[in-house]
């Protein structure tokens, strides 16, 4: 932990996520408005005293937005990351140990899952299945897993050839055990540095996919939307559009900074 | 009966066939990489199996400690046949890196415990730390050494934490598979030293695979030479060093340079390259390079007991044997009249 | 390394012997300022080759002429020194070419001759062949024939023959000392297999914790070893011990090069280290009293 915050990367990745946090639980102190609340008066005021990033077209406080929407985007962030990220690793690490059939099947599995675009995939799942919060889960967590499955395998495959392995199949502990307790933490650094920037890329794809209509229905203030919404007033009220822009590509770069000291610190000594 | 025996005991490797290869149906090349071994382990006994790179030592390890099993033949333990690696971890294995046999993600106590913990469930947690204590000065490391991940540790320490975790299931059979090779010197000396001590004090039988054969005169009380898959001799120690049955023996002895000897003496080591080991050979797989091939080396040889304990494969083994000691009588006679 | 001086004869193999990290490697190294890219720096000392002056002072250009023709270097893994994508016989024929004036086709030819000087069989055949396609001996045969190619005064050999097999490692040994025979070169023979050293080396320096710590023949040193590292070393060696018996191993560690203890490195391990042994300057190499001629020694206590 120390290394870490020695580290200039996680340094920075974590004040950035604290100065986040921050203002996350001190807002509904400091700030009296409701991110839903309307307030047709006083539209698209541009930032000032009253309201520090402006307001929107519908008079909706765009810091109280911003802010809120934190809470939203990385919650959504999280378990479209870390959801997959369990499930790929699981697949991994049994395509790399056990070899033979079960690798070539769980394999042929990701690559067909690999085979269609991201975003053709995840179109499809979430216009069948109709859009909302949930079915957004539902389809990340049935295509993203497939870059930490196999990052998960080409570390497994190494690390199942290691002696220390072979001891523990000659003193008979179970497939089990050796997978999640001497392979697992050797061949997770990789897959938690690339969660690192695949949280950038979930918050960007959800902004998107907001744009496109599926994914997390207005009002929510969820940044990509609010981004959505802004599209037509671009010219008059850059605010709306830009405020939640900076917000968006801050947690991208305090991720970013978090996978940068972690893939440092993480590194096994000796 | 013998603790362990081997029977026959064949493994071999194919390498996947091309396109090509598969169309105009030509048999995917396979690597014999043990051929047909039979050799009988006796309780409390250390067995040497010395040979080069390619010989099949390291598979012959695995084989016996169930780690894959054997295409043809089989391996009996205590009147089992193994089927893996063996239920009540009666056989262990210390392998060659001392870089790699341990998890650089756990202290040693952490590793030890858990082997402590699966083997003795009767224990208590206060119990398991001592049991662990207990395996570390069994192997002549300091209980603190617990505290401690892999890589504050040095080469010789690993192996002993090696060993050490091969020791807690209690094992009747230890398959060492070049355990000293990758240290120094003078750390060899300490490794070694404890295998002979768990050899003498603990009767656990050690099955002791190297390449060094130094360290096998030193250590063992018989010694197997293998050569391409195939045992080519079997004897006791001290008469394979002294009358070496074997033509590719002969020149492994002579091969391995001695302080003591110091580039005296008549030698006649191997001469020529290792064949390719996917080649088939049907005959004799030292005829190539033998300094002594016959008509009859292109046969299949098989492994004849000469005598009582003394194995060989080779037809002309015991003549040539005779012809080399006559020869080498010879030449000392004149020297014995006092030039020194 | 720290202080170490000696000297090498025309024609003599001469064994630096010492287990890791005691610098062997770093001291043939620095004979042709070969660090590849570590950070080390020379803090002293010259390096005199004859009719050559100081390799230490030279520049980076006049030492790229002495490589190679003078000095040729022969490193531990032959797989690593041969270019994998490039043809044996080639190699060895641009070696010629670099440092000489000779036609691709005598390069070649050149070439094919120290094949069979260097007893590779079928060299025509195996000119043309990809280092991958050979066993270790053969490209460590290659990498000799190199070496040898501009008939050089001096080969350091670092380890030559470590990453073989001992039979192999047998025929090499013999090709050396064949071809110091024929060719008069000088060899460093830097090894840790006290075995090779006295099958193959006339005389002998022994490292410890970056200092040499014994010089002599190699008879002298084996026979007669006068500094305690020598002598625990053979004793830890099995091929000298009674069956049966336990052996000698050096208890602790070498001591650690970026912060050597004072005194002798080697006091530490020493079973007849007294209190002078720790205090001061490491002892200088010198000789003893009933040492033979040119057997010297860094120990202070005579025994």
């Amino acid at each position: 932990m120390i290394r870490f915050l020695r580290n200039p990367s996680g340094l920075c990745g974590i004040s950035m996520m604290l100065i986040l946090g921050i203002v996350v639980v001190l807002t509904p102190i400091m700030s009296p408005f409701d991110p839903y609340a309307l307030d047709f008066g006083n539209a698209l005021r541009p930032p000032g005293a009253m309201h520090w990033f402006g307001t929107d077209n519908f008079g909706r406080d765009i810091f109280a937005r911003v802010v809120a929407g934190a809470i939203y985007d990385l919650r959504l962030a999280l378990i479209c990351v870390f959801g997959p990220m369990v499930i790929g690793i699981l697949i991994g690490l049994c395509a790399g140990y056990f070899g033979g059939w079960v690798d070539t099947l769980l394999m042929r599995l990701t690559d067909i899952v690999w085979a269609f675009p991201f975003y053709v995939l995840v179109l499809t799942i979430v216009g069948v299945l109709g859009p909302s919060e949930g079915n957004l889960y539902v389809a990340f967590f049935l295509v993203n897993w497939i870059g930490y499955a196999r990052i998960v395998r080409g570390e497994t495959l190494v690390i199942a050839r290691m002696e220390y392995i072979e001891a523990s199949r000659v003193l008979r502990f179970g497939a089990p055990r050796i997978m999640l307790r001497h392979i697992l933490p050797n061949a997770v650094t990789p897959a938690l540095v690339y969660s690192m920037s695949d949280v950038v890329l979930t918050v960007q794809a959800v902004a998107a996919l907001s744009f496109l209509g599926l994914g997390v229905q207005p009002p929510a203030p969820e940044w990509g939307l609010m981004i959505v919404e802004s599209v037509d007033y671009m010219r008059d009220a850059p605010w709306m559009t830009i405020f939640p822009g900076i917000a968006i590509a801050w947690v991208g770069f305090a991720f970013a900074s978090l996978g940068e000291g972690l893939s440092t610190v993480l590194k096994p000594k000796g | 009966m013998a603790l362990l025996e081997l029977h026959e005991v064949s493994r071999h490797f194919t390498l996947p066939r091309s396109i090509l290869d598969m169309v105009t149906g030509q048999p995917a090349a396979m690597l014999q990489a043990v051929r047909d071994v039979t050799l009988s382990v006796a309780a409390g006994e250390t067995i040497g199996i010395v040979g080069e790179s390619g010989c099949g030592k390291s598979t012959l390890a695995r084989v016996v400690a169930g780690l894959q099993p054997p295409d043809a033949g089989k391996v009996v333990f205590d009147g089992e046949v193994i089927d893996g690696p063996d239920r009540r971890g009666r056989i262990q294995m210390v392998f060659q890196d001392p870089y790699s046999s341990l998890n650089p993600r756990m202290t040693v106590g952490a590793l030890l415990n858990e082997v402590v913990a699966r083997y003795r469930k009767d224990l208590s947690r206060n119990e398991r730390r001592q049991e662990v204590a207990d395996t570390l000065r069994r192997v002549g490391l300091l209980p603190d050494m617990a505290e401690k991940f892999p890589h504050a540790l040095s080469g010789g320490q690993r192996q002993r934490v090696s060993i050490a975790r091969a020791l807690c299931p209690e094992p009747r059979i230890l398959v060492a598979d070049e355990p000293v090779s990758a240290l120094d010197a003078s750390v060899q000396a300490q490794v070694i030293n404890l295998f002979q001590r768990l050899s003498v004090e603990q009767g656990i039988t050690i099955i002791f695979i190297s390449h060094d054969m130094q360290v096998i005169r030193h250590l063992c009380s018989r010694v197997a030479v293998m050569y391409l898959g195939e045992v080519v001799e079997l004897q006791a120690t001290e008469d394979l060093f002294a009358r070496p049955m074997h033509p590719y023996t002969r020149g492994l002895i002579d091969a391995v340079p001695d302080v003591k000897r110091r580039g005296k003496g008549d030698r006649r080591p191997v001469t020529g390259e290792m064949p390719d080991p996917f080649l088939q050979i049907d005959g004799c797989r030292f005829a190539g390079r033998c300094p002594d091939v016959g008509s009859r080396c292109a046969e299949r040889q098989n492994l004849r007991t000469l005598a009582d304990s003394i194995s060989v494969r080779c037809w002309k083994a015991g003549r040539i044997t005779e012809a080399l000691e006559s020869t080498s009588a010879q030449k000392e006679r004149p020297k014995e009249n006092g030039n020194d | 390394m720290d202080g170490v001086s000696f000297d090498v004869e025309p024609g003599e193999i001469f064994g630096i012997v010492g287990e890791s990290g005691c610098g062997k490697s770093a001291t043939c190294r620095s004979i042709l300022r070969l660090f590849g890219g570590a950070d080390a720096r020379i803090s002293g000392g010259e390096v005199l080759l004859e009719g050559r002056g100081d390799l230490l002072a030279m520049s980076e250009r006049d030492l790229g002429e002495i490589r190679g023709k003078d000095v040729a270097f022969i490193f531990q893994d032959p797989l690593t020194t041969l270019n994998p994508t490039m043809r044996v016989g080639r190699q060895i024929a641009e070696v010629i070419e670099r440092h000489s004036k000779v036609s691709r086709r005598d390069a070649r030819s050149m070439a094919l001759e120290l094949l069979r000087d260097v007893h590779v069989t079928s060299p025509e055949r195996r000119l043309d062949a990809w280092p991958h396609e050979l066993s270790g001996g053969l490209r460590q045969r290659i990498v000799i024939a190199m070496a040898l190619a501009l008939r050089p005064r001096l080969i350091i050999a670092d380890e030559p023959t470590t990453a073989l097999d001992v039979t192999v490692q047998e025929q090499i040994l013999r090709l050396l000392l064949e071809r110091r025979q024929e060719t008069g070169t000088a060899i460093i023979l830097v090894t840790h297999d006290l075995g090779v050293v006295s099958e193959v080396c006339d005389r002998v320096a022994v490292m410890y914790g970056g200092r040499l710590v014994e010089v002599g023949t190699t008879d002298e040193v084996l026979d007669r070893p006068r500094h305690p590292y020598t002598r625990a070393l053979l004793a830890a060696l099995p091929s000298l011990a009674m069956r049966g018996q336990a052996l000698t191993p050096i208890e602790g560690a070498p001591p650690s090069l970026i912060s050597p203890p004072s005194g002798c490195r080697f006091a530490a391990r020493c079973p007849w280290a007294e209190d002078n042994c720790r205090i001061g300057p490491p002892p200088p190499l010198e000789r003893h009293d009933s040492a033979g001629l040119g057997h010297v020694d860094a120990c202070l206590l005579e025994c």
